[in-house]
């Protein structure tokens, strides 16, 4: 997982007030009321996964499917979703580019499935999608398919764009009975047409993203040889970082090993119940996390992790890369990632052994600072949509066979349809293992690259060719993130002034931070940083959204 | 001086144990050769690099010959309407126009996805067509003037006199040309639709932003995981710069004699 993983905060969706509270409540029917105490209780989910053909469903709902074992291919589309024609398709791509049409095999049988005539394909690179963008819709030459994603930067001008209608609502044709004509886009998890609406409409398809929320791991064999457990409260973590640092869990003999890389995990802010960005109080206002008392007390358990000594000193520069070659060289032993990277023959856990031949990962249960109940801070249902220019939809044929080629995109596991989306063609872009597991070549690699990106098909499954235990265990730990989720109710709402203001001010709480996590600030430092927040901008997003809930409650 | 190059150049042959052991790397103690591999894989990189190498020879001659011709010509005496072309020049040199009015021209020209979109707007620098001019005006008058009375033409005049006696700043603008050519690529992610066209440092530079793996949304071969971020970058910056490093040294001495030229008067 990559660079999607730290923009995912700021993304924009659908999620309205009333959805908000179904949803909660609805969580809450599946955890068995408030009072259930610690994660050491909590079972993964009322009922255990059930296991049909190799595919483990859970019966937590929003938790993808884990696949043991590949299916034999079968064939899921009858025909081409298109009658020549050709379509552009332009969206953003986050490394280099794919191999060139002409070359390129696999672009070449995606347009002959697809029942095109040629496939154009328009890539962004993301570090200028804002700009891109907004070029793209000044000129016109939006294309066919455009991929939006306004947490990628652009949100002003993505937002401006939809109300005055550049994007056609596509709505009617994609809810109710007019989504069966689409067969695999009504199997789409009804969270993620929720959550992308954007003012309560659909103007997209959305595209999947992995379920896991960010978890932290420690190296499970050092705790083996000091006899430690999972931490059950504030008090235990700070035991637990202690003894990694103080304890020589390498057992090299030297005093070389330290907990962490990095001041901030995600398993803080949660463990305190800080909110999830803002709180919606009973009467209908917001409270901003900064402004709890639970965030200062987040706040001084890191301070307190800093003093102690039991971070690494690079701690206060260190980037998301260094933070992870620290874990993975073996001077640290705690490591904050997305849930998705740890798994697979490739995955952290795998691949740490490289140089680390002993090391075992685990992952943190949720738990909270007293005892009592976690917060667990769930991530979006899905990451950009897929959507059609108006200019182009409003010819409502064409707009069809657009949607059914979105459908075609996104086929079910294990067809012959999805082997190809995802691996190409077999010989040349992968090959097939004794196990079934089927592995990129070279040249697979290159073809294939970010080129559907948009549609990422794979996200929806949980899948780790030549493990299927960590599948299993990577649902379970779903399923546990799923049941303490604490949404943000402003996700969906879009404000200017946060827009604006909003880095700005938030910068000034960050170096509060800093300084204070680092010593060079006393705490009360802090709550002189939220006034001067509150007064430079914090009051005026709280107030737009609380404006915008309002008029979602009455609208 | 030389040791932050030489450990550019030494990490992009590192591998990962080197890098995690967190020394400064001069040598590496396990050379291996996997992120230039990473880099070549496929045909992007050769091709981006034939793009860029392309757009640099043809777009530094274009634009040395529509500079130096039209500093040429705003050098003579008593040309007229010098005056007026000249005070156009300064108001290039000092407004700009935003990121959608340059846009929609190009479009509007049609230049879109074609390789003119990148040298065709900066095609002559205001900069350094001063800079020219400015060592024209120097030139001794004598010589212009027997040269005219010996009959010889505009282009003559030009072409044998003084261009040759130019060599200097020529060369010096030449290499601000080529260097700024090589090293564009914002140019390059308005304009061009086509990735296959995309010149070396938009391609390279998506590798060094993205970190780590290669492939965003490909499950990777367990044989050949992602060589780490600090080598592949390394490499990148390797690539990217070496081309130009060959370059350099023979230009060197104009550079050094050519960047007081247009300073100095007499």
């Amino acid at each position: 997982m990559t660079e999607k993983d730290m923009k995912r905060t700021a993304l924009e969706t659908g999620l309205n007030r009333r959805t908000f509270l179904g949803t909660a409540a609805g969580m809450a029917a599946a955890m068995g009321g408030p009072g259930t105490v610690g994660a050491q209780d909590a079972s993964p989910a009322a009922s255990p996964a059930v296991e049909e053909d190799g595919i483990l469903k859970s019966s937590v709902e929003g938790v993808p499917d884990a696949i043991l074992q590949p299916p034999e291919p079968f064939q899921s589309y009858e025909g081409t979703p298109a009658e020549g024609g050709t379509v552009q398709f332009t969206h953003l791509i986050y490394t280099a580019p794919a191999t060139a049409r002409d070359d390129n095999q696999f672009w070449q049988e995606m347009e002959a499935r697809l029942g095109l005539d040629e496939l154009q394909v328009l890539e962004i690179p993301v570090s200028a999608y804002e700009e891109r963008v907004s070029t793209l819709l000044a000129g016109g030459d939006l294309g066919d398919l455009f991929y939006l994603n306004s947490g990628e930067g652009g949100a002003a001008t993505i937002n401006q764009a939809i109300d005055q209608g550049a994007f056609t609502d596509l709505t009617d044709e994609l809810t109710g009975e007019n989504l069966q004509q689409y067969p695999n886009l009504a199997t789409l998890p009804p969270a993620m047409w929720e959550q992308s609406k954007i003012n309560g409409r659909i103007y997209g398809v959305p595209q999947p993203i992995y379920q896991g929320s960010n978890m932290t791991f420690y190296r499970k064999d050092w705790a083996d040889t000091l006899g430690l457990s999972q931490p059950q409260n504030a008090e235990e973590y700070l035991a637990f970082f202690q003894s990694f640092r103080d304890d020589d869990p390498d057992g090299n003999g030297s005093n070389d090993t330290y907990a962490m890389g990095t001041s901030t995990a995600n398993f803080i802010s949660p463990m305190f119940r800080v909110p999830n960005t803002w709180r919606l109080n009973d009467d209908g206002t917001l409270t901003h996390m900064y402004e709890t008392e639970e965030w200062i007390m987040s706040i001084e358990f890191r301070k307190q992790l800093w003093d102690n000594g039991t971070l690494h000193p690079d701690a206060a520069s260190v980037t998301q890369q260094q933070f992870r070659d620290l874990f993975m060289g073996g001077q640290t032993g705690i490591l904050s990632e997305g849930l998705g990277t740890l798994w697979g023959a490739t995955g952290t856990k795998e691949s740490i052994k490289q140089n680390q031949p002993d090391a075992e990962l685990q992952a943190f249960l949720p738990v909270a600072y007293d005892g009592g109940e976690p917060y667990m801070y769930p991530l979006p249902a899905y990451y950009g949509t897929v959507a059609i220019p108006s200019n182009v939809g409003n010819d409502t044929d064409r707009m069809r066979e657009l949607l059914r080629i979105c459908d075609y995109m996104y086929p079910p596991f294990g067809s012959e349809e999805y082997n190809f989306h995802v691996y190409g063609i077999e010989g040349i872009h992968h090959t097939v293992d004794d196990a079934g597991a089927r592995i990129l070549t070279p040249q697979g690699e290159a073809d294939i690259a970010g080129l559907l990106y948009g549609f990422v098909v794979q996200d929806l499954y949980i899948y780790n060719p030549g493990f299927p235990e960590h599948a299993q265990r990577q649902q379970e730990l779903v399923e546990i993130a799923l049941q303490y989720s604490v949404l943000n109710p402003t996700v969906g709402l879009y404000s200017q002034a946060n827009s604006e203001k909003g880095p700005v001010v938030t910068q000034i709480i960050t170096d509060a931070t800093n300084d204070v996590v680092y010593g060079r600030q006393p705490v009360e430092e802090l709550r002189n940083a939220v006034e001067e927040w509150r007064s430079r901008g914090g009051d005026e997003i709280r107030a737009e959204y609380e404006q915008l809930l309002r008029e979602q409650q009455e609208g | 001086m030389l040791f932050p190059f030489v450990n550019v150049v030494a990490t992009s042959f590192s591998s990962y144990k080197d890098v995690l052991s967190g020394n400064f790397i001069l040598w590496p103690a396990n050379p291996t050769l996997d992120a230039y591999r990473a880099i070549f894989n496929g045909n992007i990189v050769v091709r981006a690099l034939m793009v860029s190498v392309g757009l640099t020879v043809f777009g530094t001659a274009a634009q040395m010959a529509f500079t130096t011709t039209m500093a040429f010509g705003l050098s003579g005496q008593n040309v007229p309407g010098t005056r007026a072309v000249l005070l156009m020049i300064f108001g290039a040199l000092l407004f700009s126009p935003g990121l959608i009015p340059m846009y929609l021209l190009v479009r509007e020209l049609g230049l879109i996805d074609n390789y003119a979109a990148l040298v065709a707007p900066g095609l002559i620098s205001a900069f350094n067509l001063i800079i020219v001019r400015q060592f024209f005006l120097n030139l001794p008058q004598d010589l212009t003037d027997s040269a005219k009375l010996d009959g010889a033409s505009d282009w003559q005049l030009f072409w044998n006199i003084v261009l040759p006696l130019s060599k200097a700043v020529l060369a010096v603008v030449a290499l601000f040309y080529a260097v700024g050519i090589w090293n564009s690529f914002f140019n390059a992610i308005l304009y061009m639709n086509d990735s296959s066209k995309w010149p070396i440092q938009l391609v390279l530079r998506q590798y060094v932003l993205q970190g780590s793996s290669l492939a965003s949304a490909v499950e990777l071969n367990p044989a050949t995981p992602p060589p780490p971020a600090a080598t592949l970058q390394m490499a990148i910056v390797v690539v990217a710069t070496v081309p130009i490093l060959i370059v350099y040294p023979f230009l060197q001495k104009y550079f050094t004699k050519g960047v007081l030229t247009g300073a100095i008067k007499g």
